[in-house]
């Protein structure tokens, strides 16, 4: 700690010392009021009540593997509309369109972020209403990957001059790079929506994609398109993470069409579901609607590298909302009078503060986990252990997480969101009024405080109740013992509590930013 | 048992969504119309929490110290404020949430300021404007220009020791103005002669379209971006 007082505030102190930066979260302002305290309180209450009842309801329930499920491809007429690719076509050379403008109007349009596309696009249309589409929808990011249509279709045309060859150099992925790849490109781009203080700017924007773009094209030629989508693509991997909670998914019926893709990704049931790859090359499949949530309570192995990332997205999805908050102004404001004001435009103390966040919330997260891990591992006598504790239940707190993210994003995708509306006739900001949309002015009171705060902590309390309820799934499935399902819930039942109360309580405080 | 948990389970849950229920549809009231004192000082708005209803109708009695543009984000109001007055920023708050505000005082030494100090008639070629440097204008810098071309402007820089007095004259062409910047002492008359092909305009201050290249380059200015600063919210409560 003592050397890094130093070297911190001198890389601070590099820069120039003139600016206090611009801040921002990503872009987009907030308007949402403060959560009121009563309906903290009854949310909260009601969390912890129906907490314990259905714990005490659920000893009853089994944990089969079956669930409910509605074919959507099994007609004809559906099949085409959902699969053929004459109707998909137009969809992806428009998602490959959108990504090719990102990036002209990035470094062609105007510099200010409001009158060019790029900054509203990027973190209001696709990252916060693409996480949430995935997140309820279905995984339409397994479609619309622009990088992953753009590389199958280069694949495509160099088949086509070289009979019998890749185009990928097909290199051996090393086993133990695992995800980490993915998890280590969306960390970054979690620091730099959460403490980069030029988000907003749209030439930055640009390279940021270019850069990624560079990346990800890059990935795909040395281990193959699949390989790095599944390892190294971080919104593959995360929007893949998020769908499970999803009403919908895709699945493959024949075993030995599963075996046969570049990597088996069936679970311990023996089953194919949500591995696009198989899907795609598989004539006997389903698209199928399913209950919510289901997706995270399947029976699969659980290894590190991904206890990692649902460790770093539930904690940064809590930090996102948290550095907003006057007390994490007040720990900016400690930091900022510990070192100094600090620097450049992009290394100073405030950038400090909230790099401090992103990497040390992630990391008492983990450990507070773990705590609650050993704590239900203790109550099994020691069966399984903390960690492999951790690993199994990891996925059941994410719906917590996801309620918690609708709440908080729901008003800045409702009302920033519509900027794209006047920006889609205009990209540029050069004057163009493509589809007479250019003078269209939001209308901000599309939704009420009130109904909102009904929604936020309806959703959250629900969240909770899918989490209880997933937790004590996998439970029933690992025990045998009814008394060693019931005896390892407690401990996960007062985690859930813990962090389903934190979110209630961020959505009621006001928005400092 | 299990029945009864079950249907407790429902209980708990039907009780407390009733009871968010009616929080959400409680409260009530018609809206008001509303006058509000609020005072920016030295860059501090008080109150720094302006706080109506859904509905009302709102007048807010701005009295600042130093003259600015105030901006209310999300309902995209911007307003000048004049300094050392009372200015009054009407709206209907018909959203709900919490709104930032922002003020960007201009200062004393607007230069896009200075308008309606002199303006002429639509001057035919040949014909000319006259006007006599106040008084009070000593250290001044007054920028002039034609209405009907704005690309026809100067400025004359008041200063107490140019030796200058008496008149100075300065003509239109179609080129622009000549000289582009005079110097003066007060009392001096400037006369403007109209040798353009073209109907003209003598009028102090800037021209719009100039302001807003102004403006325009200080927002690419780091520097001046500073000069926006965040006083406060408004609070738009639901009714």
């Amino acid at each position: 700690m003592s050397i890094l007082k130093i070297l911190l505030p001198a890389a601070a102190a590099a820069g120039s010392l003139v600016a206090w930066p611009a801040y921002a979260h990503g872009f987009g302002e907030r308007t949402e009021l403060p959560v009121p305290l009563g309906f903290f309180l009854i949310g909260a209450g009601l969390a912890v009540a129906l907490s314990f009842v259905f714990i005490s309801v659920l000893v009853k329930v089994s944990g089969e593997a079956g669930y409910w499920r509605l074919n959507l491809i099994g007609t004809r007429w559906s099949r085409i509309a959902l699969t053929s690719s004459v109707t998909l076509l137009p969809v992806k050379l428009l998602s490959v369109f959108l990504l090719g403008l990102v990036v002209a109007a990035g470094f062609g349009g105007d510099s200010s972020s409001i009158l060019n596309f790029s900054p509203t696009f990027v973190w209001i249309i696709w990252w916060v209403g693409m996480s949430i589409t995935v997140a309820l929808v279905g995984n339409i990011w397994a479609l619309l990957n622009p990088w992953k249509i753009v590389f199958g279709w280069a694949e495509g045309v160099y088949r086509l001059a070289r009979p019998g060859q890749n185009l990928s150099l097909g290199l051996e992925y090393p086993a133990k790079f695992g995800i980490w790849p993915a998890l280590v490109l969306f960390g970054l781009f979690t620091w730099i929506q959460d403490a980069y203080p030029k988000t907003d700017v749209p030439t930055q924007i640009a390279i940021m994609v270019v850069v990624y773009s560079v990346i990800t094209l890059g990935g795909m030629l040395v281990f193959g398109r699949h390989q790095w989508l599944r390892k190294g693509e971080a919104f593959t991997v995360v929007f893949g993470l998020l769908t499970r909670f999803s009403v919908t998914e895709v699945r493959v019926n024949n075993q030995g069409s599963c075996q046969v893709c570049s990597a088996d990704c069936r679970d311990l049931d023996a089953e194919c579901i949500d591995c696009y790859e198989c899907f795609q090359r598989s004539g006997d499949r389903e698209i199928n609607l399913r209950p919510f949530a289901i997706g995270l309570g399947r029976n699969e192995p659980v290894t590190n590298d991904i206890l990692a990332l649902v460790v770093l997205m539930l904690a940064t999805v809590t930090f996102d909302g948290f550095s907003a908050t006057s007390a994490w102004a007040e720990f900016q404001t400690w930091v900022v009078d510990l070192f100094g004001v600090g620097g450049g435009q992009v290394f100073n103390s405030l950038v400090l503060a909230d790099t401090l966040g992103i990497v040390l919330v992630p990391v008492g997260f983990f450990l507070v986990y773990l705590f609650f891990a050993k704590l239900m591992a203790g109550s099994v006598d020691g069966q399984i252990g903390a960690v492999e504790m951790a690993r199994i239940f990891g996925f059941s707190l994410i719906p917590i997480a996801l309620a918690y993210n609708i709440a908080h994003f729901i008003t800045l995708l409702l009302i920033q969101g519509q900027l794209i509306i006047p920006l889609a006739s205009d990209p540029f900001g050069t004057g163009w009024d493509l589809f007479g949309t250019v003078d269209y002015s939001p209308n901000i009171s599309i939704i009420n405080a009130r109904i909102l705060w009904f929604l936020s902590v309806a959703l959250i309390v629900l969240g909770h109740v899918l989490a209880v309820y997933l937790a004590h799934r996998v439970a029933v499935r690992m025990f045998a013992n009814r008394a060693l399902v019931l005896d390892s819930q407690y401990p996960m039942l007062t985690l859930m509590v813990v962090y389903t109360v934190i979110s209630l309580w961020i959505i009621a405080q006001p928005i400092v930013q | 048992m299990n029945m009864r948990k079950l249907k407790l389970t429902g209980l708990i849950m039907a009780v407390g969504l009733m009871a968010m229920v009616a929080a959400a549809a409680c409260g009530g009231g018609d809206p008001e119309e509303l006058d509000l004192e609020i005072r920016i000082m030295e860059g501090v708005m008080s109150p720094a929490t302006i706080e109506v209803k859904q509905g009302d109708m709102v007048t807010l009695n701005i009295d600042a110290d130093e003259g600015g543009a105030f901006h209310l984000h999300t309902y995209d109001i911007e307003m000048d404020i004049e300094g050392g007055q009372e200015t009054d920023f009407f709206f209907v708050a018909k959203a709900t949430g919490r709104f930032k505000i922002t003020y960007h005082p201009t200062g004393e030494h607007d230069e896009g300021g200075h308008g309606g100090i002199f303006e002429s008639e639509e001057l035919a070629p040949g014909a000319s404007f006259s006007y006599e440097i106040d008084e009070h204008l000593a250290g001044e810098t007054v920028p002039f220009h034609s209405h009907l071309r704005p690309a026809l402007n100067g400025s004359i820089v008041v200063s107490q020791d140019s030796g200058r007095t008496g008149a100075a004259a300065i003509e239109y062409s179609d080129e622009g103005a000549e000289p582009h910047e005079v110097i003066v002492d007060p009392g001096t008359v400037i006369t403007w002669t109209n040798n353009s092909s073209t109907p003209q305009t003598v009028i102090s201050g800037l021209h719009s379209d100039m302001k807003m290249e102004m403006e325009e380059e200080e927002e690419h200015d780091e520097e001046n971006k500073e000069g926006e600063i965040e006083i406060g919210f408004l609070e738009v409560q639901p009714r």
